[in-house]
């Protein structure tokens, strides 16, 4: 019986070593990918392996398979490490953050279940950067668009610059979607591309800069040369 | 036997206690090297005692960094019967360390270690790598005209000139694409204060998040260094700061303000010797975000007209890191080769755009000093008295007087010219101006004490009573009797000398810095003597000969050289200007670009830096002239040419850490030098470092081998004998370092052992062939062992002990054969306890040192203390220290030594 034991012993630790040595990233700890910059309103993770979604708050780093969700006046920004990319949340958003390290950067996938986002991809990037839905996938080539997904309608992409390769995942079908354009991918499988209403681009409430306004006084002398005075203010 | 060398290995070897008792010298310098091995990045306390009757003036200590060619001067204090000098941890690198010692003493004698040479022979201190637990960012290190490589940082925010709300700001920094960072050396600064503490850092990413910031333009600052010990180039942005609702804040409520104040008292007694000092010193600093200032005052009971100034005077204004002036006492560093870190009372200037700047330097750099009017003969000195005819036709007596003891006002100007393009490219140009004011000494000092010795030994007709006087009754005492020389200029004391240094440096780097090369070149022409002034061209023609050709040494056609008048501004030449032909022309005959390169007085270094696979290989060419010449570097060794190479590997993820490296040094520049010496140093160390709670072990090696190549003895002819000098120089040194530190960290308590031990051995290779047949071989051997406790009560002990032998050949007097050994053992225990939630500390301790051997004592040591923090701002410090000395069953008070301070910070 010991030997059977002492065999059995040592056959679960050859099993653990060997699973250390040939998927030392699956053994070790999780791999850093982003942090959250900014936080308003209902924010919560999910960190991967846990159960419960608790509060967030920046800067909060963001391993691989961590999972993001806002709540009704929501809104979360979040910058990768490797580019700045940034991922602007807003309400009622579920999503999963993947990332894969390379030596060309972190290959970015966004599991989006509905909601939706602002991506913000710098023209250096590094590593590819993928949003997934349960109907369409959009890689993305360098570029700043919106994404509104909804499990139940289907997803809409708003191209602001750059290209986005939009891939309906239950008709095969893929499209380019560039700056000033909407792609639209629905359930059903038709997937489309149209000149992009303004009035239909989501509003980001929480991202907005703080705006400098500024005021220019012209004067004049007698001589006719002009000074300008600028008043900068908010 | 051969004393030279000898007396080369004794003060090599700190013996110069043993040294003494031969050459009975009037005081003793006994070097005390460091007991445990230094580590890169932390100070290294050198420490000697001067044994002997002549008080000591000042006690200096020099180092500079293994391939370095100029030394860095540290002022030494005296505490608790040592002269203490700390050499910065930002100086302390891995290449090693090389110092010297210098003493002067009250009657104008100097000692030095080591004895020979010590600017050009100095002691060599092995440095171990940096250790692995709690390194600090070297602050400094970073700007010291090197360029450093780009690191990849990412900001992530806030962005460059972004606007952020005053409860909003949140700093984030990505390390991602920053190879193997340091995590221990990254520093994060807002507006230069280091918020590091305050946030938390990873390998990939720092973040700090306050509460609030004021509202206003502020500027962060990154910096780190990866694990190889590369400082990488800082990276700086600015963003606004915004209040939620708006307010204008006036001038008046943005300035802000600190400062600090300290004063220290110390009482030592040391054998007879008395020395009280009481020091002050107080810095303010303050100003708005884009101008600020700093002002430092050091006030000392040291400071007198008859020395150096030792108080300090200094103000600092600067607007960000592009704009700076300083006013009073300031230390500039230009470039290697004009100044380089002296002292400078005047006033500099640096304006610096990143791709253009201008650096100006111009003050005094030593002050006038006429001499001690109370010691007697150190400003007058009577050298003759002789008969003179007046011209009444009497025959009088006339004095002769020398003017001696004083210092020149010098003067120094210093400008460097640089551009750089994005740290690849970089081109500087230097200039510097050096010259004494001969008329700032007074050739009347109506005080000053001399002796005038008796008339009869020189002169038949009567002169003046022998005996001490001043200048002015010596005046009234010949009134009528006797008549004085005294010359306005051209004395026997130092000759006012006039300087000036030219030269260039440059440096590229290529492959992200991976690669650079450094070049600088300068040139000197320093004038030893400007008593005379200038001379003409028509004097010019026959300084080097005698024949009036127009020709300068007969090779200079004098009508193509600048009338010497005309740049006398610039430079005064004469018959003292060193060199008056820079080029040796005989040799430009044969080899121009040899006789270009070893032009005397020229100095010059070539670098390569390569980082690739994990390798640090740096090759480095340099030489210096016999005659170059910078006042403002005046520890800067000549006639040295040298050629280094360099590898540091790290290996095992960092864990073991290799370096190698190999060194030759000779002085044969130019073709006249008689006897050059060549040396070759080999250096090997090795270093583990497991991990953090892990044992470390370290071994370095070390080889030296000196020669001259000399084969002959010396002979000196006298009339009747013949003496026999043997200069022949062949010497092996081996040196070798082991050290061990073992952690040992308990539920309660946290403990550390370090255990080292050194050998070295002077082996002289021709000791069979010594006339007398005597040996110079020398060996010492060093133990140490160091164990520190810090329990979980707020107590930390320490224990150590240190043994250090050293052999050197039997002394032979006669018949008698007197065995040369000391032995030396140091034990200390010292404890360290806290209260009153650190605001009361108690310091004590135990030291018991035996000397055996040559010399034979015993001290016992006590040593205690207090620091009581009164409030957060103001705190104190006191402690004592005694040690009896056990002599032959004779016990005496040997140290006595106290000290005071106060620190108030607002």
């Amino acid at each position: 019986m010991n030997c059977i034991i002492n065999n059995c012993f040592f056959l679960l630790v050859t099993i653990e070593l060997l699973w250390i040595l040939l998927f030392p990233s699956l053994s070790l700890g999780r791999e850093k990918v982003a942090v959250t910059t900014k936080v308003r309103g209902i924010a919560e993770l999910k960190s991967y392996g846990k159960k419960s979604f608790s509060p967030v708050k920046p800067p909060t780093v963001l391993f691989d398979k961590d999972n993001i969700r806002t709540g009704a006046n929501g809104f979360l920004i979040i910058a990768y490490l490797d580019d700045k990319s940034q991922l602007k949340i807003k309400e009622n958003t579920d999503l999963e953050i993947r990332g894969t390290r390379s030596r060309e950067g972190i290959s970015k996938i966004v599991d989006l279940t509905a909601g939706i986002l602002k991506v913000e991809i710098p023209k250096e990037r590094k590593g590819d950067f993928v949003i997934s839905t349960p109907i369409s996938v959009a890689s993305v080539k360098g570029t700043v668009f919106y994404m509104v997904s909804d499990p139940v309608i289907g997803d809409q992409v708003f191209g602001i610059e750059g290209i986005i390769e939009l891939k309906n995942l239950i008709s095969g079908k893929t499209i380019q979607v560039l700056a000033n354009q909407t792609g639209t991918s629905l359930r059903n499988g038709s997937l489309n591309v149209s000149i992009t209403n303004p009035s239909n681009i989501p509003l980001f409430e929480g991202e907005e800069e703080i705006e400098i306004k500024e005021l220019r006084i012209k004067l004049e002398n007698i001589d006719g040369e002009e000074k300008e005075i600028i008043i900068q203010y908010r | 036997m051969n004393h030279r060398l000898l007396r080369s290995i004794l003060f090599c070897l700190n013996l110069s206690l043993l040294f003494s008792s031969s050459q009975v010298p009037r005081s003793t310098l006994i070097h005390i090297p460091p007991e445990s091995p230094s580590h890169e990045g932390e100070p290294v306390y050198i420490r000697c005692m001067v044994e002997g009757e002549i008080p000591v003036n000042q006690a200096r200590l020099f180092h500079r960094t293994v391939g370095q060619a100029s030394y860095l001067e540290v002022i030494m204090n005296f505490e608790a019967g040592y002269w203490l000098g700390v050499i910065p941890s930002i100086h302390v690198k891995s290449e090693g360390i090389e110092y010297l010692l210098v003493i002067d003493l009250a009657d104008g004698s100097v000692l030095g270690y080591p004895d020979e040479d010590p600017f050009k022979s100095p002691f060599l201190l092995s440095v171990l790598p940096e250790k692995r637990e709690g390194r600090a960012f070297i602050e400094g290190r970073k700007d010291q005209g090197k360029s450093l490589q780009e690191a990849d940082i990412l900001i992530i925010s806030p962005e460059e000139d972004q606007v952020v709300y005053s409860d909003e700001l949140l700093v984030v920094v990505s390390l991602f694409n920053v190879k193997r960072v340091d995590v221990s050396s990254i520093k994060l600064f807002i507006d230069d204060l280091d918020v590091t503490p305050q946030s938390t850092v990873s390998t990939d990413i720092v973040t700090y998040s306050p509460e609030s910031i004021q509202s206003g333009y502020h500027v962060a600052k990154i910096q780190l260094r990866d694990v190889y010990g590369v400082y990488l180039n800082p990276v700086s942005w600015s963003f606004f700061v915004v209040e939620r609702k708006v307010k204008i804040v006036s001038p008046i409520e943005e300035f802000s303000y600190s400062g600090n104040a300290r004063t220290d008292f110390s009482f030592d007694k040391v054998g007879g010797e008395v020395l009280g000092i009481a020091q002050t010193t107080a810095y303010l600093k303050g100003g708005w975000p884009w101008l600020s200032f700093r002002g430092d005052l050091r006030l000392t009971t040291e400071e007198s007209l008859l020395k150096q100034p030792k108080n300090r005077y200094s103000l600092d204004l600067r607007s960000e890191q592009k704009f700076i002036i300083q006013l009073g006492d300031f230390t500039p560093v230009l470039s290697p080769y004009t100044i380089n870190g002296k002292r400078v009372r005047g006033y500099g200037i640096d304006v610096n755009l990143n791709w253009i700047r201008f650096q100006l330097v111009n003050g005094e750099l030593e002050r006038d000093v006429q001499g001690d009017p109370e010691n007697v003969d150190d400003i007058y000195q009577v050298t003759n008295i002789k008969l003179d005819t007046t011209s009444q036709g009497d025959l009088i007596p006339i004095y002769y007087l020398d003017r001696l003891g004083y210092t020149f006002r010098r003067f120094v100007q210093a400008y460097r010219f640089s551009l750089n393009y994005r740290n690849r490219y970089r081109l500087g140009l230097n200039f510097q101006k050096t010259k004494d004011e001969p008329w700032s000494i007074n050739r009347d000092v109506d005080n000053a004490k001399f002796y005038i010795p008796n008339w009869e030994n020189y002169i038949s007709i009567v002169g003046i009573d022998s005996g001490i006087y001043t200048f002015s009754k010596f005046k009234e005492a010949i009134t009528g009797v006797a008549s004085y020389e005294l010359p306005s200029k051209e004395w026997g004391g130092n000759n006012p000398q006039d300087n000036i240094v030219f030269g260039f440096d440059m440096g590229m780097s290529f492959d992200n810095q991976r690669l650079i090369f450094d070049v600088a070149w300068a040139m000197s022409l320093l004038n030893k003597n400007i008593w005379p002034g200038t001379l003409t061209k028509t004097q010019l023609d026959t300084i080097l000969d005698d024949s009036t050709d127009g020709f300068l040494a007969g090779i200079y056609d004098l009508d193509d050289i600048i009338e010497p008048a005309d740049i006398k501004d610039l430079l005064v030449v004469n018959q003292f200007l060193v060199p008056l032909i820079p080029i040796d022309p005989y040799l430009y005959e044969e080899s121009r670009f040899a006789a270009i390169i070893n032009m005397p007085s020229s100095a010059f270094h070539f670098k390569m830096r390569t980082y690739y696979y994990n390798n640090f290989l740096q090759i480095r060419y340099s030489q210096i002239g016999p005659e170059f010449y910078s006042l403002p570097n005046p520890y800067f060794p000549q006639n040295i040419r040298e050629f280094n190479i360099t590898d540091r590997i790290r290996l095992l993820h960092n864990k073991l850490s290799i370096s190698l490296s190999y060194q030759h040094r000779n002085n044969r520049i130019i073709q006249s030098v008689k006897d050059p010496y060549s040396q070759n140093t080999f250096n090997t160390s090795f270093s583990l470092f497991p991990g953090v709670g892990l044992p470390s072990f370290t071994f370095n090696f070390q080889s030296i081998g000196r020669t001259n190549n000399k084969t002959e003895l010396d002979t000196i002819e006298y009339t009747d004998n013949v003496v026999y000098e043997d200069f022949r120089e062949d010497s092996r040194t081996r040196n070798s370092l082991f050290s061990i530190n073992i952690p040992i960290h308990g539920q309660k308590t946290k403990q550390n052992l370090s255990l080292s031990f050194n050998f070295m051995a002077v082996t002289d290779l021709l000791e069979d062939m010594r006339l007398d047949g005597s040996s110079n071989n020398v060996e010492s051997r060093s133990y140490g062992l160091a164990f520190s406790s810090r329990y979980s009560i707020p107590l930390q002990t320490s224990f150590n002990l240190f043994r250090y032998t050293i052999e050197l050949p039997p002394i032979v007097t006669g018949e008698e054969v007197i065995e040369n050994k000391t032995q030396i053992t140091n034990l200390m225990y010292n404890a360290i306890y806290n209260l009153w939630a650190n605001r009361l500390t108690l310091r004590g301790g135990v030291s018991y040192l035996t000397v055996k051997g040559t010399s034979k004592y015993v001290n016992y040591g006590l040593n205690g203390g207090v620091d009581y923090k009164i409030k957060e701002s103001l705190s104190s410090r006191c402690s004592i220290l005694v040690k009896v000395k056990e002599s032959g069953n004779k016990f005496e008070l040997g140290t006595f030594a106290l000290k005071f301070s106060a620190n108030y910070v607002f």
